[in-house]
C-alpha cells in the first residue's frame, strides 16, 4: 500500500528524517508516535506530496509520490496538523471546493457530502462561517475534508488535538470506522489512543524507526519476553523451589510483598509461551495458593520511553565518541 | 485549475477587495479619459492610458489584489490542501493568475464601451482606440503576474505588497532613470554584464529542482560576459544606447507607447505576454523551491 525507503529530509544541516524505511499495508489502523520534533510530520508531509525529499522513495499504491504525484495523491485523504481551512467559507463550500480539487464527479456529491457530515458531527454547523466555528469543529470540518472522496489511505495528523473527551471518542469511534475500509494512519502523542484505536504501532525517534509492531506484541517485542507478576502464600525457599523445577519458566525474580505471609515474583517466559494455567495449577497441586496475577508486559508508555529514549542515549554515545 | 480558479473569484468577491479594486481602476481610469478626451475634446482614448497615473494607479492596485494570493496560503497553511490534492503546481498557479486577471478584466470591459460613448460626439479612430485598450490591457496583466510571482515568494503579505509596489515603482522609475544615464557603448556593456549577473543569481536563486544549480549558474554567467564582451569587440555598434535600451526592457510602463496611435504592435505584444511567462514560470519555481 505504501512504501517508504530510505526517506531522508534534510533542512539546511539539520536532519529531519534519517533513513527511514517502512511498508504499510491494507486495512489496517496505523499509530505513528514519536516524541516532539522525532520528524512525523515531516514524514507525513512527505508521503502526501507536500514537501519534497532530500532522498528516498515513496510508493504509493504503485506510484512513486515524487514521479507520478497526481495519480499518487488521488489515493491519499490528509488532515495535516493545522487544519487547511479557509475561514470565509462555510463548511458547504469547503466541502464543494475540496470535492472540486479531487475531481470528485458531480452526481455522487450530494449523498457524499452528507453521510461525510453525519460521520464527522458537522450537520449542525454546515452552514455557518468556519472562522466563527470552535476548534473541535473546525478540526472535524478538517476530517470530513480528508475522507471526502473515499481514499484508500487516509492520513491524520493528530487528529484529536484540541476535543473534548466526548469529541476525542466520537473522532475514535470514526477512525476506527474508518479503519474497517480504509487504511488510515495517525500520528499522536496520546497512548490510550493508539491502543483504543491501532492495530499496528511505528515509533520514530530522531527520524528513525525504531519499533514496528502490533499494538499487543510491542511489549513483549521490547523486553524479549512475557512477563508474569504473581503473589504467592508461601515461604519464598518454597516458591523457588517449584518455579525451579517448570521448565517453561526462563527467568524469576521474588520480591517481599506488601500482603502477610506473602512472596511477589515475576516470571519471565519465552514470548510465545503463555504460562499463566500452568502457573495456577502448579501452585495449587502444592497447596500454595496464588493470590494475584498479572500480566505484567510494557505498557505502551514504558515501551515508547524506552525505545525513544534508548535511541537518544545511542546517538548521544555516538555524538561523542565523534 | 478550474477548482482553484472558482475558490479565488469567490474570495475577491466575498470580500470587499474585488468590488473596491473594480471601483477604484474604474474611477481613475474614467477620470483621465475625462480629462484627455472630454475636457480638452481628443477623441483617441490611448492618449488617457499613457498618463503617468495609470502606472502609479498600478502601483497601489496590483499589491491590492495579489499579496495574499500565495502569501496568505503559506501564512494559514491552507497551502497544505492544495498541493496533497491530486493537482499539479501549474493548475494551482495558472487558476490563481487566471482569477486576478478575470478581476482586472471587469473594469476593462467598461472601459471598452468609453470609445463607443465618444463616437456619439464625433470622429473616433476605432481600431487604434481598441489597440489601445489591448495594450492597456496586456500591461495590466503584466503588472499582476509580477505581484503573483512576488507573493509566492514570501508568507507574509505585508512584505509582499511592500515588495510588489517597490519593484512597480522601480519598473516605472527605469525610463527616467535611462535618460540622466550615459549613452556610450562601455556603459551598454556594462548594463548588460550587471544584466547577466542579475539572471545568473534569480536562475541560483529559484531553481532548486535542478542538480548543481549554482554552478550552472556561475557557468551561465560566464558564458553570456564573454559573449558580451566577444560581441562589443566584434560589432560594438550594438551597444550604443544599450543601457537606455535595457532599461526600456524593465519599464513596463514605457512600452505602452507603441500601442498608442499605432497599430498593432506584435513585438510589443510579444513582450508582455513574455513577462507573464516568465513571473507565472518563476512562480512555480519559487512553490517548488519552497516545497523542495
Amino acid at each position: 500500500m505504501i512504501e517508504v525507503k530510505n526517506l531522508v529530509k534534510k533542512y539546511g544541516n539539520h536532519v529531519a528524517v534519517n533513513n527511514l524505511s517502512f511498508n504499510i499495508e491494507k486495512g489496517k489502523i496505523y499509530g505513528f508516535l514519536g516524541p516532539n520534533g522525532a520528524g512525523k510530520s515531516t514524514t507525513m508531509n512527505i508521503i502526501t506530496g507536500y514537501l519534497a525529499a532530500t532522498d528516498g522513495q515513496v510508493i504509493i499504491n504503485g506510484h512513486d509520490i515524487f514521479e507520478e504525484p497526481e495519480e499518487a495523491k488521488k489515493c491519499i485523504g490528509y488532515l495535516p496538523e493545522i487544519p487547511p481551512l479557509y475561514l470565509d467559507m462555510t463548511p458547504r463550500e469547503y466541502l464543494e471546493f475540496a470535492a472540486d480539487l479531487k475531481k470528485i464527479p458531480r452526481s455522487e456529491r450530494p449523498k457524499m457530502f452528507e453521510d461525510v457530515a453525519k460521520m464527522t458531527g458537522i450537520v449542525d454547523v454546515y452552514d455557518r462561517l468556519i472562522r466563527n466555528l470552535s476548534k473541535g469543529y473546525k478540526q472535524r470540518v478538517g476530517l470530513a475534508q480528508a475522507i471526502l472522496g473515499y481514499p484508500e489511505i487516509i492520513i491524520l495528523d493528530e487528529p484529536t488535538v484540541g476535543l473534548d473527551p466526548k469529541q476525542i471518542i466520537e473522532i475514535r469511534d470514526v477512525i476506527k470506522k474508518l479503519g474497517q475500509k480504509h487504511t488510515v494512519i495517525l500520528s499522536t502523542h496520546i497512548m490510550q489512543e493508539v491502543s483504543a484505536v491501532c492495530d499496528e504501532v511505528l515509533i520514530i525517534a530522531h527520524g528513525q524507526l525504531v519499533a514496528q509492531d502490533t499494538t499487543s506484541n510491542l511489549g513483549q517485542h521490547v523486553t524479549g519476553s512475557n512477563n508474569v507478576d504473581i503473589t504467592v502464600k508461601a515461604p519464598d525457599y518454597r516458591v523457588k523451589a517449584i518455579l525451579s523445577k517448570m521448565n517453561e519458566v526462563k527467568k524469576f525474580e521474588i520480591h517481599s510483598s506488601t500482603e502477610i505471609e506473602c512472596v511477589d515474583v515475576t516470571v519471565s517466559t519465552d514470548m510465545s509461551v503463555d504460562i499463566r494455567e500452568n502457573l495456577f495449577y502448579t501452585f495449587a497441586a502444592s497447596k500454595c495458593p496464588i493470590i494475584k496475577m498479572a500480566d505484567s508486559n510494557m505498557s505502551l508508555e514504558d515501551v515508547f520511553i524506552k525505545v525513544t529514549e534508548g535511541r537518544q542515549t545511542d546517538k548521544r554515545q555516538t555524538d561523542k565518541k565523534k | 485549475m478550474l477548482a482553484v480558479y472558482k475558490k479565488e473569484m469567490k474570495s475577491y468577491f466575498i470580500s470587499m477587495f474585488g468590488y473596491a479594486f473594480v471601483a477604484f481602476l474604474l474611477a481613475i481610469v474614467s477620470f483621465c479619459v475625462y480629462m484627455t478626451n472630454i475636457k480638452n475634446a481628443s477623441p483617441f482614448i490611448g492618449y488617457a492610458f499613457n498618463t503617468p497615473y495609470i502606472p502609479i494607479i498600478f502601483m497601489i492596485l496590483v499589491p491590492m489584489l495579489t499579496m495574499k494570493i500565495f502569501a496568505d496560503e503559506r501564512a494559514t497553511k491552507t497551502d497544505q490542501i492544495l498541493f496533497t490534492a491530486p493537482i499539479k503546481v501549474s493548475d494551482i498557479v495558472w487558476g490563481k493568475f487566471l482569477a486576478v486577471s478575470t478581476v482586472y478584466t471587469i473594469p476593462m470591459l467598461v472601459i471598452a464601451v468609453y470609445p463607443l460613448v465618444l463616437q456619439q460626439y464625433g470622429e473616433v479612430p476605432m481600431a487604434n482606440s481598441y489597440v489601445a485598450l489591448l495594450g492597456f490591457w496586456l500591461m495590466g496583466l503584466a503588472y499582476f503576474a509580477i505581484g503573483v510571482y512576488i507573493s509566492s515568494i514570501t508568507e507574509n503579505q505585508v512584505i509582499s505588497a511592500v515588495v510588489t509596489f517597490a519593484v512597480l515603482f522601480m519598473s516605472f522609475i527605469a525610463q527616467y532613470v535611462a535618460k540622466i544615464l550615459p549613452s556610450t557603448k562601455a556603459a551598454g556593456l556594462a548594463g548588460w554584464i550587471v544584466l547577466i549577473v542579475i539572471v545568473a543569481i534569480i536562475y541560483a536563486l529559484a531553481a532548486k529542482s535542478v542538480k548543481n544549480t549554482n554552478k550552472i549558474a556561475i557557468a551561465l554567467a560566464v558564458v553570456g560576459i564573454i559573449i558580451a564582451v566577444v560581441l562589443f569587440v566584434v560589432k560594438p555598434d550594438i551597444y550604443v544606447n544599450g543601457l537606455q535600451n535595457l532599461l526600456y526592457v524593465f519599464s513596463l510602463d514605457y512600452n505602452l507607447q507603441y500601442f498608442i496611435g499605432d497599430f498593432l504592435d506584435i513585438p510589443t505584444v510579444v513582450y508582455y505576454l513574455s513577462v507573464i511567462g516568465v513571473a507565472v514560470y518563476l512562480t512555480m519555481q519559487s512553490i517548488n523551491k519552497k516545497r523542495g
